[in-house]
């Protein structure tokens, strides 16, 4: 599995700790980071987009801002995500395709268990498709 | 303030007590429910939260589901929201001081009642701190939906809901 992956300057220290953790568990780590938050959320989406990676992981300091701006996009959903039953469940309730971590927020121990769970959840599907659909005629 | 909170079927009750403590702090809130615990969808709520505050008939928007995902990314799919999903005071400061946003949300199921009610007063209280910079940033989150009819269309999810009622989707 490919997991895209991309931190602003606030999020890089923690990026590399989480990249060399999921490389680690055997997963190919794609590093698109950006000085500018905007530039590398927008990085990851067309990542998912263009299936150059399966899943997305945006990382600064809060994770709010990439949860704005990957969610405003038609077909992705993004999470943010601070502890360990989000990280597990998202997948697979929400079809989520990108978390954001938040570098001022998780420390390296529980971020990099979070970014794991998430790498290795998959979606449920069935009930839960029907919110998906509404969600896309949303946007 | 007016503030409007919505929820899924999984949290009504959680979601009724931050009603009432809002309610309580002398705020006026719309509840755009759910308001039973039938097995329902969260996007339908947080439509209905994010329109009312892109409308203004809300000044802000709660929103409310197990994890708080579903319904806040939900409402973050309409334009002119910027909704911040939380799980401590910090952050939500952050989002309304620097992203000016004006939806906050958390998971019911995964931070408990006073993390709530501090995230809530503490959101409330906040205030947008404009600089050239998070201006460009907030510019730029708000190009990226252009205009659809999402915001007045409330029959947007019927053909959608027939589909579930008829039994289409099943586990």
């Amino acid at each position: 599995m490919k997991i895209a992956i991309a931190a602003n300057e606030k999020g890089t220290a923690l990026k590399e700790k989480v990249k060399a953790f999921l490389a680690k568990h055997h997963y190919e780590m794609m590093d698109q980071s950006s000085s500018d938050i905007f530039e590398a959320t927008i990085n990851i989406v067309e990542a998912i987009k263009n299936r150059m990676a399966d899943k997305g992981i945006v990382i600064d300091e809060y994770g709010v801002a990439p949860f704005m701006i990957a969610n405003k996009h038609h077909g992705i959903i993004c999470a943010s995500v601070y502890e360990d039953y989000t990280s597990k469940m998202t997948r697979m309730h929400n079809s989520t395709q990108i978390i954001t971590l938040g570098s001022d927020i998780s420390a390296e121990k529980l971020a990099c268990q979070l970014a794991l769970n998430f790498a290795e959840s998959e979606y449920d599907g069935g009930r839960h498709q029907v919110r998906i659909d509404m969600l896309n005629k949303i946007v | 303030m007016k503030i409007a909170v919505g929820c899924d079927h999984i949290v009504t009750d959680i979601k009724n007590k931050a009603v009432t403590y809002l309610r309580g702090k002398g705020h006026e809130v719309i509840d755009c429910g759910t308001y039973d615990v039938v097995r329902t969808h969260y996007p339908i709520f947080g439509r209905k939260v994010a329109v009312a505050v892109v409308k203004g008939e809300a000044d802000l928007g709660v929103c409310i589901c197990g994890t708080g995902v579903g319904i806040n990314m939900a409402a973050e799919k309409i334009k002119g929201i910027r909704g911040a999903l939380v799980a401590d005071v910090q952050t939500a400061v952050y989002a309304r001081e620097e992203l000016n946003a004006n939806v906050i949300g958390v998971g019911g199921r995964v931070v408990g009642e006073g993390s709530i009610e501090y995230i809530l007063d503490a959101f409330i209280a906040a205030k947008y701190k404009p600089t050239a910079e998070n201006q460009a940033l907030i510019q730029k989150i708000d190009q990226l939906i252009g205009e659809n009819d999402a915001i007045e269309n409330d029959a947007i999810f019927d053909e959608i809901q027939k589909k579930w009622d008829e039994g289409f989707y099943h586990d």
